[in-house]
């Protein structure tokens, strides 16, 4: 399971990191009628924690072995898609800065 | 590499093996895996055979859709056509998408699925094989009955999107809508049925040696497509479910004056429908990556970065499902969130692309058919990918939405992404089934005509988009100026169909079905499927040491036919297959494998009847094809797991596994984990939908009964649990006990939902009258299904034990059953949870 989560870390993050946002933003506009400054500080909190996650998958993806090639494989995937997931939720929280 | 199972890989070494195989191996091979002859045709399991039935059906269903498209075109080439009534012609543009949606795209990657992973994974078959075959009947079956519908104007006239209130009860009366509801019923149990089968198979029967560095791509596609399937349709399951339920006892779950809303449906329709473009895309892709690599006869560049798109790309699309709804008012933040995931899954899409070209230019390209059907796929779908990102814009969607733009772009994207790799890989794998290839001649003359139809009839849909030409209207005034944009696309849409003839043409010409003197390699492609093979696959299961076997050791053909490597005869005289570990392949078990049976197709063809007659309302006959068909999976689930002539066999060069496969290695483990997250989807959707109504009206929301019954069911709930997690340990010491434990089990959760449904009722619950009632009653009703399918189970393995057949060694059955009960159990505890303690909460 471990090794399955850390293949998958990166998206997996990007997945919680979408669910969370569209939930706070959801909520705020049924509990006030709009996605207020609370919220999006939730918003972009909810998208530093994520990227604190996607760091820590990049970390941990450094400790394969890059002798064996299916540990080479796994850390690409690992490590890209931690990348991918940085760049996705920073171009994700973007709406969060936008004027109310 | 490190063992994953304890398994030393220097076995591998001792392969391909040295000394000569016993005569009569192959012959008994070929005996066990003989061909059906006449009546048994229908009743044959075979991936060969069932994969070929697949793409047929799919094919047929693509003919049909395309004819419908004809008509369409015809009725709008001129202005103020009568060609087609507008009744007529609403029920065959919603027939058009239905089919090509439901019962050709999705169906067809499936099919190709099923026809070329067992040899490109070199597996003898996938492991459940008839589950495959009951898939493609249950298709089938319904599919064509469906389909019939529209010859007698009770086809469902609604767009293929089905949104209510247009669909609901007071607005669509007739039966037509039930069609759609009912009908895509059983394609979704195909469908998942399907997906099940390849999940399982790609994790779990690959060549021994085949970790997932050197998985091919289409099966890395597959695999997603699978997954997303898993994820992605339990939303439009759900959805059909309450419209159906709303159209037949008045639940008002989509009307807004009971507490309903009408763009739940779209959350729950979208949540399937932006993901099943991608679900349809990636094995395409996968197809393409593969055709690419062969025709440019060099290995795919960036393939593992392939690899992450392909995943990136399954997640991503379930973050695009509001990219359908920019235009009903949703808050303004949410909405950016879904712009922005729109825009970032062109991203890894795009990876792909630079992938193709680059390996194309890296290769030395043999310009066959396959690869003008690939690179003009490629083509059309970019320039559909580049449309798709305008879209992403909300205000430039705010203009174009429901308008012929929308038609133009989802056309280009779904026949560059899914129908021309379809066509080259028809062209590029036909030789591997037929004693002939098919023609050079008329696929390019099919090729150009279908690349040049496709821009002719959509490149100007564009422009009749932005004129403001709105989607599904059946005629226009000529004052409008729509009539040369119209003309022309009608004409490139008889380009198309005329390119799809040829191909028709050409099938019949020179397809000719052959597993054993097939045409053979004739693309000098590099993956296994390409070794020579029968109905049993390859002779031998190699051990994997590449990407591109075929091309890194030339021997290795050779070698395999000769039976120098794993499982060069039946080890047990039954039919089989290696079972490998997830990660690296590594032998852990020899499954053995169904011969074909009536059982699944009985069990197909009344599934199919049940929800057919539901739709035409014969209630009392559909419950009777439902029995039918349970008792025809009973009997199914009766024959397997029965006992074993031999508990351990050499699979090859030596190597001794076990003849049977229990716990979390076993494929039926994976294969009930696969349903319950299907299942459990299902219930994460109802819930949403609990959650999501409440939101629009919470002031509304009734006060639930007393903690009193709650707490009793909740400790029935948890003593059923309990009891079923235990069984399965208990089982190996006492396989009686268990069999004991599970009726304990199914009694509780019987019990529990007894005393729920009399709590609500006596608190006054009454489903018609509002969404929460309505809500409540489809908690009870999901719930009562399961309890139902509990109780069956329990007496199945009570039957098991008074039959003898329970045996401490064989794990299988019980294991399953102890899943199932205790999901069950855990799901009713937290529908009480739900729909007891959340609204005290709120």
């Amino acid at each position: 399971m471990g090794r399955w989560l850390l293949l998958l870390g990166g998206l997996l993050i990007w997945a919680a990191h979408f669910l969370a946002i569209y939930v706070i933003a959801s909520l705020a506009e049924q509990l006030s009628g709009e996605t207020g400054a609370l919220a999006r500080a939730l918003i972009l909190a909810t998208g530093g924690i994520a990227i604190i996650a996607a760091l820590l998958v990049l970390g941990a993806a450094r400790r394969l072995s890059s002798e064996d090639a299916l540990d080479r494989f796994w850390r690409l995937i690992a490590r890209t898609g931690a990348v991918l997931a940085i760049i996705a939720v920073l171009w994700q929280s973007l709406p969060a800065l936008a004027p109310i | 590499m490190k063992s994953e199972t304890g398994f030393d890989p220097k076995a591998y070494e001792r392969f391909p093996t040295k000394t000569p195989r016993p005569k009569g191996e192959l012959e008994q091979l070929k005996q066990i895996w003989c061909a059906p002859k006449g009546v048994e045709y229908l009743t044959a399991v075979n991936n060969n055979y069932i994969g070929l039935y697949y793409l047929g059906g799919a094919f047929l269903f693509f003919v049909l859709a395309g004819i419908l498209a004809l008509l369409i075109r015809t009725q709008l080439a001129l202005p103020l056509n009568g060609f087609l009534g507008e009744e007529t012609y609403n029920q065959i543009f919603t027939m058009h998408g239905t089919v090509m949606m439901f019962l050709f795209a999705v169906p067809a990657v499936e099919a190709i699925g099923i026809a070329l992973l067992p040899q490109m994974l070199a597996a003898r078959d996938l492991p459940f094989p008839r589950l495959s075959a009951f898939a493609f009947w249950a298709y089938f079956l319904g599919g064509l009955a469906f389909f019939c519908s529209i010859f007698f104007g009770v086809a469902p006239n609604g767009g293929w999107f089905m949104y209510p209130p247009l669909t609901s009860g007071p607005y669509s009366p007739g039966i037509n809508a039930d069609f759609w509801l009912l009908g895509i019923g059983f394609i979704e149990i195909s469908a998942i049925a399907g997906a099940i089968e390849i999940i399982v198979g790609v994790m779990k029967t690959r060549a021994p040696g085949m970790s997932l560095d050197k998985l091919p791509i289409f099966a890395w596609a597959m695999l997603a497509f699978a997954v997303m399937i898993v994820i992605g349709f339990p939303a439009i399951i759900l959805a059909t479910l309450l419209l159906e339920l709303e159209r037949a006892l008045n639940w008002p779950f989509f009307d807004a004056l009971r507490g309903g809303d009408p763009i739940l449906w779209q959350h729950l329709f979208w949540f399937f429908g932006h993901p099943d473009v991608y679900i349809i895309f990636l094995p395409a892709a996968g197809l393409t990556s593969m055709i690419i690599a062969g025709v440019a006869r060099t290995p795919l560049v960036g393939h593992n970065l392939v690899v992450l798109a392909i995943l990136a790309t399954a997640f991503i699309s379930f973050g695009v499902w509001v990219h359908h709804m920019f235009t009903t008012g949703l808050p303004h933040v949410s909405t950016a969130f879904f712009s922005a995931a729109g825009m970032a899954v062109s991203v890894p899409a795009g990876l792909q692309v630079f992938s193709w070209i680059a390996t194309l230019a890296a290769g030395k390209v043999r310009w066959s058919v396959p690869a003008y059907f690939a690179v003009g796929g490629l083509t059309i779908f970019v320039m559909g990918g580049l449309t798709g990102v305008m879209l992403a814009l909300v205000p430039f969607d705010w203009v174009v939405h429901d308008t012929y733009f929308v038609v133009a772009h989802l056309h280009y994207v779904l026949i560059g992404g899914m129908v021309f790799p379809m066509f080259a890989a028809i062209y590029f794998w036909t030789p591997m089934f037929s004693r002939k290839r098919l023609s050079e001649r008329l696929g390019r003359w099919a090729f150009w005509l279908m690349f040049w139809g496709t821009h002719v009839t959509f490149l100007v849909m564009h422009l009749t988009g932005l004129m403001g030409m709105p989607r599904r209207i059946y005629t226009y005034w000529a004052e409008i100026g729509w009539t040369l944009p119209n003309a022309i696309s009608t004409i490139g849409a008889f380009m198309i169909g005329a390119g799809v003839l040829i191909v028709m043409i050409d099938l019949i010409r020179n397809f000719r079905f052959d597993t054993d003197n097939n045409a053979g390699n004739v693309f000098d492609a590099g993956t296994l499927e390409w070794l020579r093979t029968g109905l049993y696959s390859a002779r031998s299961i190699p051990v994997v040491k590449s990407r591109y076997p075929l091309w890194d050791d030339p021997q290795i053909s050779e070698d395999v036919e000769q039976g120098r490597y794993f499982l060069p005869n039946s080890a047990t005289g039954e039919r089989e297959t290696i079972v490998t570990s997830p990660i690296n392949a590594e032998p852990q078990y020899l499954q053995r494998m169904p011969g074909p049976s009536w059982f699944h197709l009985g069990a197909a063809a009344f599934t199919a009847a049940f929800f057919l007659l539901l739709t035409v309302k014969l209630y009392w006959v559909a419950l009777a094809a439902g029995a039918v068909a349970i008792g025809c999976m009973w009997r199914w689930a009766w024959a397997l797991d029965l006992p074993l002539k031999q508990s351990h066999a050499d699979i090859g060069a030596g190597i001794i596994v076990p003849t049977y496969g229990g716990g979390k290695s076993s494929h039926g483990w994976w294969a009930m984990c696969t349903l319950l997250i299907v299942l459990g989807m299902i219930f994460v959707m109802l819930i949403f939908s609990y959650i999501f109504l409440w939101s629009r009206q919470p002031a509304e929301w009734p006060t639930p009964p007393s903690l009193m019954t709650f707490a009793f069911c909740a400790a029935l709930c948890a003593s059923a649990m309990l009891a079923s997690v235990s069984a399965p340990r208990v089982y190996r010491a006492r396989p009686g006990l268990a069999a004991g434990l599970f009726a304990f089990s199914a009694s509780a959760i019987t019990l529990s939902w007894l005393a729920s449904l009399a709590d609500w009722r006596a608190h006054g619950l009454e489903p018609e009258l509002g969404a929460h009632d309505a809500l409540v009653a489809m908690f009870l009703s999901w719930e009562g299904v399961f309890v139902f399918v509990v109780v069956l189970m329990a007496l199945f393995a009570l039957a098991r034990k008074a039959a003898g057949l329970l045996a401490p060694e064989r794990t299988a059955t019980i294991e399953s059953i102890s899943l199932f009960t205790s999901f069950t159990a855990a799901q009713a505890l937290l529908a009480l949870i739900v729909t007891r303690i959340f609204p005290l909460a709120v």
